[in-house]
């Protein structure tokens, strides 16, 4: 098993965990309510995809996810940092699994919009557009066939 | 120099300067410790693992103020308030991790004709198993929560050093920089000077020993001469570090916890792939061992990480240091401005220190004499009406300020000073990275297969997620009424309807 770093990332100091905490949250949020197309995101998605689609967009958006760390392990990414974001979703019922099988979140439509209305009255407009192409992009990258199953080679 | 351990070989500003001031603190601390020859193995023996053997120069680092400190430092904080036989400390996990340690690399090294740990590796990865928490502050993880999450010191070491640090945990950095520091290479030649490698008893000359691999070790990373395999034994998906803690920690609170730690010889092994490359791996009778381990982990943050009163006593822990920092208060004559500073001291000097100073004598005295703040809300997803309402709550938890803001609101609507009144979010359980990176050989001459893809052990964590997990918000006793009533005007104000009936219910005061 090996460790996972994109070796182009550049450091952003001065950030504490927390406040990088903030942004991750944020930055789920907006990923999973945010696409400018409609809801085209499924209500349910495999979370080893969720995974490998915020590994791509690590890169792309250091600002936001920044502080996420993967590490790879036969097929699979694990990151801690998303880990207990969606824990904490998931512990206040805006993510769920059915019966217990975490292999597969869903975040409904209605939910979703909430979210959106949420994130767009609290955030500028130059938020917004990040994140909204954030959400595009994730989107996209869901939507794609045969993305999940993490391939070991690298970027 | 191999790549491996170039990357550690940085020049970045922050990382330079925690180095320094890592070893400077090393200075003073080992001050005139001077290691003396020790005759003979030694035998310690442990309430839970029985009887282990330690070598003469583990001795002399046991013996050594940086693990001796760790007497002084509980293994889970301030659980002892609830918990009274939870006072075990860092000191006896440390022993009790090498003991681990050095079940998995026996086990390993019997299976095969020519056992593939070779003498210098075991050296390795024994003494990395014994210094991996040596990098603790007062309180454990207490600290750990001021010093890391509050502060972005070690987080810019982090961000400096992906590849290395990644999101290691605080006090495994620290632990690191202790470990691969200038005066710790000194103790270890002077520890090394007492003995003569040619004897028989050595298996192998312990001047060999790479200190740069031993850390390596603690951060779970492979080196050059130190395959991943090596460094999961200490920091990896099924670790000695974890087999000891979760039993350990279930013992001494007396919690019914049960892992068949016997079974692990026998099951544990080392899988070569096509490449040659080796991945530790259990047979399939050894999972669950892993299953047992992943369930007594749920049980302890159900019954005691998340308890509501330790979730209290870590909450005003956590208050005093971050208040002794922004006041500039010294503590036994340390300021407590960098990670590194939090090494000077123990829970005792701690404690004590802290009743000297006016600022943190009330919140010091609370926690010796058990007078910790009450529940006053728990909000739950049940307890949050809407999704609109769960999705403000998540955003506040995410944020410093906006806890720190919803706090304060409280305290002065209450009239309380803002000390009086928590905000607590408990950290997050994890349980995935066992889940999906402990291997396991389901039948001969067929590939590895995951320990989740046998069973699903991670719902363990989502029924944790769904049922059990809660926030709360804490205040004095005697007005929980009052201040309920407060803290949901002030939720209200942010958009947060609560279920108040079933949130003070909860609560238990009503």
């Amino acid at each position: 098993m090996s460790v996972m770093v994109a070796k182009e990332q550049r450091p952003i100091l001065g950030i504490t965990p927390w406040q990088w905490r903030a942004r991750l949250t944020d930055a789920v949020l907006g990923s999973f309510s945010l696409q400018s197309s409609g809801n085209t995101l499924p209500e349910s998605m495999p979370s080893d995809k969720v995974f490998a689609a915020f590994y791509k967009l690590r890169n792309r958006y250091p600002e936001w996810l920044g502080s996420l760390y993967f590490e790879e392990g036969h097929d699979t990414l694990v990151c801690k940092g998303l880990e207990d974001v969606l824990f904490t979703l998931g512990a206040f019922g805006l993510v769920t699994v059915k019966k217990h099988d975490y292999r597969n979140l869903r975040i409904n439509r209605e939910i979703r919009k909430i979210i959106k209305k949420q994130i767009e009255e609290r955030s500028s407009e130059q938020k917004l557009k990040t994140l909204r192409r954030l959400s595009n992009e994730f989107t996209r990258i869901i939507g794609e066939r045969n993305e999940g199953r993490h391939r070991t080679t690298k970027e | 120099m191999s790549s491996h351990e170039s990357s550690v070989n940085v020049t970045k500003a922050a990382t330079e300067r925690l180095k320094n001031k890592v070893d400077s603190w090393l200075k003073d601390t080992l001050g005139a410790y001077s290691p003396v020859h020790i005759r003979e193995d030694k035998v310690i023996r442990d309430a839970v693992f029985g009887f282990n053997v330690f070598r003469q120069y583990e001795i002399n680092l046991i013996d050594s103020p940086i693990l001796q400190r760790l007497r002084s430092i509980q293994q889970n904080s301030l659980a002892s308030l609830t918990y009274p036989t939870t006072t075990h400390t860092r000191f006896e996990h440390s022993l009790g991790c090498l003991s681990i340690a050095d079940r998995m690399i026996r086990a390993i090294n019997e299976k095969s004709r020519t056992p593939p740990i070779t003498p210098l590796q075991i050296i390795e990865v024994r003494l990395a198993a014994l210094l991996h928490d040596c990098g603790h502050g007062p309180f454990s993880h207490a600290s750990e929560f001021v010093y890391d999450k509050m502060s972005s010191e070690l987080q810019d070491v982090r961000s400096e050093n992906m590849e290395v640090f990644g999101d290691a945990a605080g006090h495994e950095i620290l632990a690191f920089f202790i470990v691969t520091s200038p005066r710790f290479e000194r103790l270890w030649k002077e520890v090394c000077s007492k003995y003569n490698p040619t004897l028989e008893e050595f298996q192998h000359d312990p001047r060999d020993v790479k200190l740069i691999r031993v850390g390596r070790i603690i951060l779970g990373l492979p080196s050059e001469g130190c395959p991943g395999y090596l460094s999961q034994i200490v920091n990896g998906p099924f670790d000695a570090d974890k087999f000891d803690y979760i039993i350990r920690d279930g013992y001494f609170s007396g919690l019914t916890t049960y892992v068949d730690i016997d079974r692990l010889a026998v099951s544990i092994d080392l899988y070569r792939d096509d490449n040659s490359e080796s991945t530790l791996c259990m047979d399939i009778g050894g999972a669950t061992i892993l299953e047992q381990l992943l369930f007594n982990k749920m049980v302890l943050f159900s019954s005691m990480y998340h308890h509501h009163k330790v979730r209290a006593a870590f909450r005003q822990l956590a208050l005093l240091l971050a208040t002794a920092r922004a006041n500039g208060t010294q503590i036994g004559g340390v300021r407590l401005s960098s990670a590194v500073d939090y090494l000077k001291l123990d829970d005792d000097k701690l404690m004590c220190d802290a009743m000297q100073q006016p600022d943190l004598r009330p919140l010091a005295s609370g926690i010796k004499l058990r007078r910790l703040p009450k529940r006053v809300l728990v909000i739950d997803r049940d307890t949050l009406k809407d999704p609109a309402s769960k999705e403000k709550w998540v955003q506040i938890g995410a944020d410093p300020w906006k806890v720190e803001d919803l706090q304060t609101a409280i305290a002065n609507g209450a009239g309380l000073p803002s000390e009086k009144v928590y905000v607590d979010f408990p950290p997050e359980p994890r349980i995935y990275k066992t889940a999906k990176f402990s291997m396991i050989r389901r039948a001969s001459g067929r590939p590895l297969v995951s320990l989740d893809s046998l069973y699903p052990v991670a719902g363990w964590l989502s029924g944790y997620e769904q049922y059990r997990f809660r926030s709360y918000i804490f205040g004095p006793d005697g007005i929980q009424e009052k201040v309920a009533q407060i803290a949901e005007g002030a939720l209200q104000e942010r958009g947060i309807s609560i279920d108040f009936d079933l949130s003070t219910r909860l609560a238990k005061w009503v």
